[in-house]
């Protein structure tokens, strides 16, 4: 007998009455002029005004969740599922498991991270209903435990989907809370009205449909009306931890830290380590401006060349890497070896292998033309030359040769007008293969027993170009040891400066301490030391490095059958823990072949986006 | 183009009048303006005075910028304003960061939130150690010392 509960009398209602979640739900719907008035209401009102409950709602991010209730109409004899007004914010029941008992459906777990929660709507009081949290012994992630008994069911068969929209939930105390023990929060975000929300925000949100069958034992009682105004909170003004913003605000903060953090992050506190392992955030830093990696191979003593770049291909369980075609020119306009480095979306290639030369040319990533760059004030040759790029602005050096001096020239890649960038001395010395890579602000040149440092920051004119012998140090304790091993690569990844070394294998240059270390290279269990770091040895002539998504890639050419190359790639995820920088190989194999008469000539990372 | 003021109210009653350039690098304020109720003040019951006049100064700083934008604006200009940015920040105590953060987010202004987002990364979270970062992100360890234990086990070989 539901439909004739409650005509005969009328509780005086109050807005204070309703719970929380339905009142921001109409605050939501009222232009924020009001916002001041409202707030010099009640106190209780001024909390929920100001809380970033209301504005996240505003900012239609929300997920819901829809609860029905099949009821058979007394009239028409129809059976109809009746929407009922229980939370609708998704993220506190993502991919919990759900059992019914009684009176009361229980909720274990949440996505992604063990949670000692039970969440208990009490679907039995329809006017308010509520919800209790109460803690459990196990911890359990949802969509793992099982829940059975009387009419089990079933949930979290769509958690990877939604996961990446959580965003409620509570972290440490933040938010407002609603009868909670421990420190997870349950932070209500929305209910009701559902046809008008669909209608506003269709095209802001994804619609979670969950279908429960649950059996729940309902006896009808009048709603309860005397739901007691939440305590009045002070509002805490001065947020000092992080732990006070919204969950959402600190994952974009974790979004802009480099990767490497993360391990130690998790190490932190367990809501940390929920949220770097959550796949929001994996979302939100797949929404960061991405990179393209090329990878150029030239044929050797030919004309030709084949550019190639990674691409991830993810298949249902696996996920492959392969080097596609790029689709730029197999033949350039310039006929000769030049020094190149990516600027924004921008290949710009400088100099010319036998005569010096003052040709800029540039080939665009996005269309794959080449166009004529602003020639150079100084003609050069391309085997002497390093290229850095420091905030969009490229500085081209002459770092070897028989000249005592180089005239460093800085070419502003927006006004494309060259200018002088003061002279730097170069002593002497045989020829020998340079790299370089450009982090921290700073061009790193790094040779054979060597490492220069170039930093047109510096004021004083004989600090601009800092020489050091290369030094390695395996641990503290440890003294320095001189490295003079050949150079097969290198890169930089967020900010720190990666090299291969013939004996050594891949080290990291420490710039606080000016010393080149260990990477500490594992695969799986095992850990990985010197030369055999990488996984295809190094039989291989032709190595390339570069970074993809803030992590290590190693390219490695392997001679196969019939003519051709196999290459390569190791991909390792960077965690640095303290003084420490670990590689952990996340993938490895071959991602192209080639004919082995063709050697690696560039390895670039340009911006997908166009600057 | 006339140029037109807007008045900002913060929650504890600070009056701030700007130019609509300014206070239209929010994507809020624009919002509030539709709603037909910014006749004479908009009330910003989200954001305190202090906070509010971090937010006007740093949108006074941007603004010219985004005016120049057509006119060939010099890069020393970017340059300058991106130290202006960093020192802007820097001069900041961590309550009024992550006000502001919560400003921003509020207000939608997309540069000051990745400008917030970033330096909080950068200074608080990057090359710190664990102590570190609770320290100073004020983050209380909630870590039991068995699970803290199972946590270190799981990464045994970074944490020997």
């Amino acid at each position: 007998m539901i439909s004739t509960a409650s005509n005969s009398e009328e509780p005086s209602l109050s807005l204070s009455s309703l719970p929380d979640d339905v009142v921001l739900n109409c605050l939501a719907r009222v232009p924020r002029c009001y916002d001041l008035n409202l707030s010099c209401v009640s106190k209780a009102l001024r909390s929920l005004v100001r809380s970033p409950d209301l504005y996240r709602l505003r900012s239609k991010k929300s997920v819901y969740l829809y609860w029905t209730t099949l009821r058979r109409s007394e009239k028409t004899s129809d059976y109809q599922l009746v929407p009922v007004p229980l939370p609708s914010d998704a993220s506190m029941f993502l991919a919990s498991s759900t059992v019914a008992v009684g009176s009361k459906i229980y909720f274990f777990g949440r996505l992604g991270c063990p949670s000692k929660s039970l969440l208990i709507p009490n679907p039995n009081r329809e006017g308010a209903p509520s919800i209790e949290v109460e803690t459990g012994n196990e911890a359990e992630s949802g969509g793992s435990g099982g829940a059975g008994g009387w009419g089990g069911s079933r949930g979290g068969a769509n958690s990877s989907r939604f996961g990446g929209e959580t965003i409620g939930g509570g972290f440490g105390g933040g938010g407002r809370s609603n009868g909670v023990t421990q420190n997870r929060t349950t932070t209500i975000e929305t209910k009701g009205e559902k046809k008008r929300m669909e209608k506003e925000e269709s095209s802001h949100r994804s619609t979670i449909l969950q279908f429960f069958s649950l059996l729940v034992k309902a006896t009808m009682s009048t709603p309860s009306a005397s739901n007691a105004d939440e305590p009045p909170q002070e509002d805490k003004h001065q947020p000092s931890s992080i732990s006070s913003l919204p969950e959402e605000l600190i994952l974009r903060c974790l979004a802009c830290a480099p990767r490497n953090c993360y391990l130690n992050l998790s190490r932190v506190s367990k809501t940390l380590r929920c949220l770097v392992r959550s796949p929001e955030l994996h979302r939100l830093r797949s929404l960061l401006p991405k990179n393209s990696t090329y990878v150029c191979f030239k044929e050797y003593k030919g004309t030709k060349y084949r550019w190639l770049t990674l691409r991830r291909v993810e298949k249902t369980t696996t996920i492959k890497y392969r080097l596609i075609p790029a689709g730029f020119p197999s033949r350039h306009p310039f006929r000769h070896a030049s020094s190149a480095v990516a600027v924004g979306s921008d290949i710009y290639f400088f100099g010319a292998s036998f005569e010096p030369s003052s040709d800029v040319w540039i080939i665009n990533t996005r269309s794959g033309k080449f166009r004529k760059g602003p020639n150079m004030k100084v003609a050069r040759r391309a085997d002497e030359t390093v290229v850095g790029v420091i905030d969009g602005k490229i500085y081209v050096i002459t770092a070897l040769g028989c000249e005592e001096e180089s005239q460093v020239e800085v070419l502003d890649t927006e006004s494309k007008i060259w200018k002088f960038a003061g002279k730097e001395k170069v002593p002497p010395i045989p020829w020998c293969k340079q790299y370089m890579a450009s982090l921290e602000r700073k061009v790193y040149m790094v040779e054979c027993g060597r490492i220069r440092v170039y930093n047109p920051r510096e004021e004083d004119g004989r600090n601009r170009m800092v020489h050091m012998v290369s030094e390695k140090r395996e641990s503290v304790s440890e003294t320095r040891e001189r490295v003079s091993e050949d150079v097969d690569g290198v890169c930089g990844v967020e900010n720190v400066l990666y090299a291969c070394f013939d004996r050594s294998g891949l080290m990291w240059f420490d710039t606080k301490l000016n010393v080149w270390k260990r990477l500490v290279c594992r695969e799986g269990d095992h850990e990985l030391v010197g030369s055999r770091c990488l996984p295809y040895g190094r039989s291989t002539d032709q190595l390339a490095m570069a970074e993809y998504e803030g992590k290590l890639a190693v390219f490695q050419s392997v001679v196969s059958v019939k003519a051709e190359s196999e290459i390569y790639m190791s991909l390792f995820a960077l965690d640095r823990v303290g003084e420490r920088l670990f590689g952990t190989i996340e993938w490895s194999g071959a991602v192209a072949n080639i004919p082995h008469r063709y050697t690696v000539v560039h390895c670039l990372v340009a911006s997908a986006a166009q600057i | 183009m006339s140029k037109k003021n807007i008045v900002l109210k913060s929650s504890n009653g600070i009056i701030f009048e700007v130019e609509e350039a300014v206070a239209l690098q929010s994507e809020t304020i624009p919002y509030m303006i539709e709603d037909d109720c910014a006749n004479d003040t908009i009330p910003l019951a989200n954001v305190t005075g202090d906070i509010l006049a971090l937010v006007i100064e740093y949108c006074k700083k941007h603004v010219v910028v985004a005016d120049g934008d057509g006119g060939g604006s010099s890069s020393s200009s970017q340059e300058d304003l991106k130290n202006w940015d960093a020192q802007f920040m820097n001069d900041l105590d961590q309550s009024k960061i992550f006000n502001l953060l919560l400003a921003a987010d509020f207000l939608n202004i997309k540069t000051l939130f990745d400008l917030t987002c970033q330096f909080v990364a950068d200074t608080m979270i990057k090359g710190k150690s664990v102590e570190e970062v609770r320290r100073t992100l004020n983050i209380e360890k909630d870590y039991t010392s068995e699970e803290e234990a199972k946590a270190r086990q799981e990464n045994e070989w970074a944490f020997k």
